[in-house]
């Protein structure tokens, strides 16, 4: 909590708009996916402002016939379903699961990664070595498959598939921020709170915490990436939650109902776009900060 | 099957599953081709400061010779790891391109016993997955020691 508070005062000092403008300047590219980012989480916001129809709605086109496979138009900027439903509605109400799935899996892989990464680094001994062979284990498991046998298991749904993201993507944060607190923890600095008589509780997350968090962003944002990736997948296989519209969700439908083949383009592209644009925006992001964490790798 | 037509001296059927076989492979190398090539020119931006490569310019060879001959042997050797864990990865990780494909590989075995609550057949499908998967992270780890001698396996420390 207290190093949350310390990060947050840092962040408020004057001047730091400054910095954050001079970062936006010379990372161009962490810039682009921050921007990509906002755009998203904008229309995720104001989904129901945006979205032109209700999306689970079913439209009918005079004569009580469903209004099916209609081209793109001023009405339906992207066309209807099979089902009858606006596809563009249905796009702009998928940005929210989207953004959903990927940011809290993200966070939950970012806060258990770092937790044992600074557990197993700082403590060492059968800590360590416990931690470490869990995650040897979590690795050594198939991504996807993984996700689709727990999502059968339990019933269909977010919460099932953000923690099996969260549980299977830890173990990446775990090993390199424990690597980073094993050469931190033999600094003077963690030497000196040591020798004032701080607790190691205080130490590891007062003293150690604050120096790996961009680390973690780092592994947050390629995390979000991952689970949107992840998400989409399982909702194409149907292993999503049926109640929820997402991308994959759409293109599972589209696939279904043979879109390609009927040439409905505007269906299917455009979820697929989308994915693959906020995926990017997350290794944009981490590429951004790659570069400096590690300047040995720019150019 | 394909093959014997090969050998009957009719090649179309094997020319023919070549042909089905390039979107697939496209959709599925592409994810790997991204990180190794990531991989290479992270190794490679190292190699090329080591000493020996400056010891190769002294030597006056070409900017070719030094990054063929010198910095690609050394940096292609996280590829061969690289490319035996995706081996392992694509294995099972290929679940929505062969469903996109119609390919009838053991991912989709494993959605369709899943979806049909087959559970022994999921159970094996899932086992054969994971196994490879292991089984390929440890020949990865074994490639590269025996492709780097400075890596030892099971060496004490």
């Amino acid at each position: 909590m207290q190093s949350a508070s310390t990060v947050a005062a840092r962040a408020a000092k004057p001047g730091s708009v400054r910095r954050v403008s001079g970062f936006l300047r010379s990372q161009p590219f962490a810039s682009v996916g921050i921007g990509i980012y906002l755009l998203f989480a904008l229309v995720a916001i104001f989904a129901d402002q945006i979205a032109t129809h209700d999306p689970r709605e079913i439209l009918f086109s005079g004569a009580y016939r469903v209004a099916r496979y209609l081209p793109a138009s001023a009405t339906h900027f992207l066309g209807t379903t099979a089902g009858g439903r606006d596809v563009f509605s249905q796009l702009v109400h998928g940005t929210r699961s989207a953004l959903t799935v990927g940011v809290t899996a993200a966070f939950f892989v970012v806060v258990l990664g770092t937790l044992f990464g600074l557990l197993s680094g700082y403590l060492g001994g059968w800590v360590d070595r416990l931690i470490m062979r869990i995650a040897d284990v979590v690795i050594s498991l198939p991504f996807l498959p993984f996700v689709l046998v727990i999502s059968a298991l339990t019933r269909p749904s977010t919460t099932t598939l953000v923690a099996s993201v969260a549980l299977l993507l830890w173990p990446n944060t775990a090993r390199v921020i424990r690597s980073q607190v094993l050469s931190l923890r033999e600094r003077g600095w963690v030497e000196a709170a040591r020798v004032t008589g701080c607790s190691p509780t205080r130490i590891i997350f007062v003293h150690i915490a604050p120096q790996i968090a961009p680390l973690a962003a780092l592994y947050g944002s390629i995390a979000v990436g991952w689970a949107i990736l992840t998400e989409a997948s399982a909702s194409f296989l149907g292993f999503g939650d049926p109640n929820t519209i997402s991308w994959g969700l759409m293109l599972q439908d589209a696939f279904n109902n043979q879109a390609l083949s009927r040439g409905v383009w505007a269906w299917f592209i455009p979820p697929g776009l989308c994915i693959v644009s906020l995926v990017l925006a997350g290794f944009l992001i981490s590429r951004g900060s790659e570069k400096l964490l590690f300047p040995k790798l720019g150019d | 099957m394909k093959l014997w037509a090969l050998i009957a001296g009719n090649p179309a059927p094997l020319l023919d599953s070549f042909s089905h076989i390039i979107l697939p492979a496209l959709a599925l190398g592409a994810n790997s081709a991204a990180i190794i090539s990531r991989l290479v020119r992270a190794t490679m931006l190292e190699v090329l400061n080591d000493e020996f490569i400056v010891m190769a310019r002294m030597k006056g060879l070409s900017r070719w010779a030094i990054v063929m001959r010198h910095a690609a042997r050394n940096a292609l050797l996280p590829v061969a790891t690289a490319f035996a864990l995706g081996l392992g990865q694509s294995f099972g990780g290929n679940v929505v391109i062969e469903t996109v494909f119609s390919w009838p590989g053991l991912g989709r075995v494993l959605v369709s016993a899943v979806q049909g609550a087959d559970y022994p057949l999921a159970q094996g499908a899932f086992i054969m997955i994971a196994g490879v998967l292991v089984l390929m992270n440890m020949v990865a780890d074994l490639l590269y020691a025996w492709l780097d001698p400075r890596v030892s396996v099971g060496a004490k420390r």
